[in-house]
């Protein structure tokens, strides 16, 4: 027992080293991105990418699938896309003895590893359709649910440069994203690797490194990893510390943010904090492990009010600010 | 079940670490808490304000408050193990592994990761020093303890160093000297039975007894002897003053007004041969019926008396180093108990300018025996002579110059200097008590005493007679010498000074 139990927490880190690899060979750098992206699958959440065109947030999905052996739909959020476009729809059909019947025809929804490209290119109706997938892994469509296929993950996209024309996506819908993650600007030495891996001849084949077996087996280890008293103690402070009404606030808090983390930005501290030691090889939770999943899982959580936003106040800057607080 | 085994092995390393670390902690805050009390007490003696000879069992006072103060504070700040290893994970970077594991082991969390946490954590300690673990660091209470030391041993040295610290054997020898006085005199008192059968020992004796006892505390020095006689001569004094009042109401009173004396002197100026006499002239006049109150607040007056004269001259010993003979407070506490004659003190003897009322009375009582053996008005008026002047009076001086009634007595000093009016000087012969001559100036205005001419008569009469009784040739032979005066040519004095 004791050691299966072992073996199944050296697999994760194992099993995270070799994907990492493994994408690798056609993404340069990234490394953080790919570990939260991790993290985000076997927390059973979903991820709100940002980043400008051309960073490879598409590439990073789709080889992701192609690695981890899920099925892969891609979504390209427009404004005329409807709900149904995702979700998909009955439509009639004539058996052969000439009598019509209607057929549910699933929409790209039904996949496990799904690309929301541009999500706030839709409108708010469309947006909406992900609710119930992204939060129950089912849907109701003509009165009728379907369950989705686990594990389930969402990878939305957004642009935070090109607002025009855009439908920011509501609050209630961000908070539904486990994280939200930023693709940065590659450097000078990624810049060039990336030339040579995309405008020479070099070749790469992505292989399989496990499946959505190995991905729920994993997820069923992540509850079980113990969390001490005060890690969830220290948790819980800085949550309540990104509300401006607390006790814990700090005066940028107060001054900049509207409101704060909601419970669910706990909830996905202590459980991305049990995966990240999880990669690590360890059994528990460690102050190291929070601070490190802190930025991802409360920056889309804490709305900045109308000083902040004209300011050009950073969230990242305010989950910081709680940081170095407590 | 291993795992926790191990685990609770290496925790009990860590915990004895804790405890002595706390108790290091408490033994530091201790140090500290004396050495600023050390400090402070050594800075206030060195500024004067304190003092430093004071008993060594004092110390037992900062050390006892440093101690609870330090315990106190311990347990106040008492960190539970808990803390303790979260401290240790921190440091040492383990990620919370101990504080985990131990929150588990304790709490009895049920986990399928508690084996493998605790076995984890277990290994991660053995790696360890457990002075890495609970490091005993130089703190900034380390540094501030050392200052605080060589700040005591500097002031404590600078404060031994200087001559006053330390007795020499010079002052021993007065302390020691000044202890047997005393107790040879509450020996001395304690030793006379007539003294425990008239009265009771009074409390100043007993604080006489109690400060003899102080003489023998090797651990005093001379000045806190001083301070100490100093203090207790001051109480006597007051004392003193306050029953010598209490006596001049009770002699004010109905029953002393037969006295055949004109006023009763202030008890507050009388030493205590005159309080004797006093005591005697009132059995005389009383017929041996003096009101108990009376005698027995002469008593009292007599030996607070004789107290501050033992205590004058011992003080007067320690500070200049004047002789003193040890059998001194012996004859001064026996001379009045045993009813002895007087005997003129050594150091008095040998200071002339020092005056002695004790003398006095003697050569007085000796000059007045002759002439004055008759009995009667003449013996009374004599011990009123020696009780008129607090401290006895040469011969030759009027008993009654200066007490004219002046309706300026009641001015004041200031109002006094502005008084219009002649200042006459005394144009008396000067007697051979140098020390006495005065300059008098008269404050009453001629004519205008509202006396009775008998009341003056009566007064100046009984002066008149006093003097003739003083005189060496007695009166029967007065004419007699006259005669013979004038039989050889000398008929008046006027006739007497020319031949002169």
């Amino acid at each position: 027992m004791l050691m299966n139990l072992n073996e199944e927490v050296e697999s994760i880190s194992e099993n995270f080293g070799r994907m990492v690899n493994e994408l690798a060979k056609i993404i340069v750098g990234q490394e953080i991105l790919i570990k939260h992206l991790f993290i985000c699958l076997l927390c059973g959440g979903h991820a709100l990418i940002e980043g400008v065109p051309g960073l490879g947030k598409t590439l990073i999905v789709r080889s992701l699938s192609k690695i981890l052996d899920l099925k892969y739909s891609r979504i390209q959020f427009t404004p005329d896309l409807m709900p149904a476009d995702i979700l998909g729809t009955n439509i009639v059909k004539e058996d052969g003895r000439g009598s019509r019947y209607f057929e549910f025809y699933k929409g790209p929804i039904f996949g496990q590893l799904i690309l929301a490209d541009e999500i706030n290119r839709a409108s708010p109706k469309t947006q909406s359709a992900l609710l119930e997938a992204m939060q129950e892994g089912k849907i109701t469509v003509f009165g009728s649910q379907y369950n989705l296929e686990p594990p389930f993950m969402v990878l939305a996209t957004q642009n935070p440069i090109e607002m025009e024309g855009t439908y920011p996506l509501p609050e209630a819908q961000i908070d539904r994203f486990f994280f939200k993650l930023k693709i940065n600007y590659p450097n000078q030495d990624e810049l060039r690797k990336i030339i040579e891996k995309t405008t020479e001849d070099y070749h790469y084949e992505l292989n399989r490194v496990f499946g959505a077996d190995s991905i729920l087996k994993m997820k069923s280890l992540v509850k079980k990893v113990p969390v001490a008293s005060h890690i969830k103690e220290f948790t819980t402070r800085l949550v309540l510390a990104s509300h401006p009404d607390n006790e814990h606030a700090t005066d940028r808090i107060k001054e900049y943010v509207l409101f704060g983390a909601s419970p669910r930005g706990v909830q996905s501290l202590i459980l991305a904090g049990k995966v990240s030691a999880l990669i690590d090889g360890r059994y528990n939770v460690s102050l190291e492990d929070i601070k490190e999943v802190a930025k991802p899982a409360l920056r889309h959580r804490m709305a900045l009010n109308i000083r902040g936003e004209t300011e050009g106040v950073d969230a990242d800057e305010m989950v910081d600010e709680i940081l170095n607080r407590e | 079940m291993s795992a926790e085994i191990s685990f609770i092995s290496q925790i009990a390393k860590i915990k004895r670490r804790v405890v002595i670390q706390a108790i290091h902690r408490i033994l530091l805050n201790a140090s500290l808490i004396f050495f600023s009390i050390s400090t402070f007490f050594l800075i206030l003696t060195k500024a004067g304000i304190a003092d430093h000879h004071m008993n060594r069992s004092w110390y037992f006072v900062p050390i006892g408050i440093s101690l609870s103060t330090a315990i106190f504070i311990g347990v106040v700040t008492k960190s539970n193990l808990l803390n303790v290893l979260i401290d240790i994970d921190r440091r040492l970077k383990l990620q919370d592994r101990l504080s985990t594991a131990y929150e588990y082991l304790k709490f009895k969390k049920k986990t399928e990761f508690a084996d493998l946490l605790m076995n984890d954590a277990a290994a991660k300690l053995s790696q360890l020093d457990n002075r890495q673990l609970v490091p005993a660091g130089f703190s900034f209470q380390h540094l501030l303890v050392i200052i605080l030391l060589v700040i005591n041993i500097f002031l404590y040295s600078s404060i031994f160093f200087t001559s006053d610290f330390k007795s020499t054997h010079q002052e021993l020898q007065k302390i020691e000297n000044a202890g047997k006085l005393l107790k040879n005199y509450t020996i001395s008192r304690i030793d006379n039975r007539a003294v425990r059968k008239s009265k009771p020992q009074s409390v100043y004796a007993a604080k006489l007894e109690q400060l003899s006892n102080k003489f023998n505390d090797s651990e005093r020095s001379l000045e806190q002897h001083v301070a100490a006689l100093d203090s207790f001569l001051k109480e006597v004094q007051g004392e003193h003053t306050r029953l010598a009042n209490e006596l001049a109401a009770k002699l004010d009173s109905a029953a002393i007004k037969e006295l055949p004396i004109q006023k009763i002197p202030d008890p507050a100026n009388l030493s205590s041969g005159q309080l004797e006499k006093l005591k005697r002239l009132l059995n005389r006049t009383l017929n041996n019926r003096v009101p108990d109150s009376i005698s027995q607040n002469i008593e009292f007056l007599q030996e607070l008396d004789r107290i501050e004269e033992l205590l004058s001259r011992i003080i007067d010993h320690l500070k200049d180093g004047r002789s003193l003979s040890a059998d001194s407070a012996e004859s001064t506490g026996n001379e009045w108990w045993a009813s002895q004659s007087t005997e003129t003190l050594e150091n008095s003897a040998d200071d002339p300018n020092r005056p002695n009322p004790e003398r006095q009375f003697s050569d007085h009582s000796r000059n007045a025996a002759g002439p004055a053996d008759q009995p009667g008005f003449g013996k009374l008026q004599q011990n009123y002579d020696d009780l008129q002047d607090g401290r006895g009076r040469p011969d030759g001086y009027s008993t009654s110059a200066g007490k004219a009634q002046s309706k300026e007595e009641n001015k004041s000093s200031y109002e006094l200097e502005k008084t219009p009016g002649v200042t006459l000087q005394d144009k008396m012969a000067s007697s051979q008590a140098k020390s006495y001559l005065i300059h008098i100036r008269a404050l009453t205005d001629t004519g205008e005493v509202r006396l009775k001419e008998e009341d003056i008569f009566q007064t100046y009469r009984k002066e008149v007679e006093s003097i003739l009784h003083k005189e060496d040739i007695p009166i029967n032979y007065r004419a007699y010498i006259k005669n013979y005066f004038i039989s050889i040519g000398i008929n008046t004095e006027e006739n007497a000074h020319e031949l002169k």
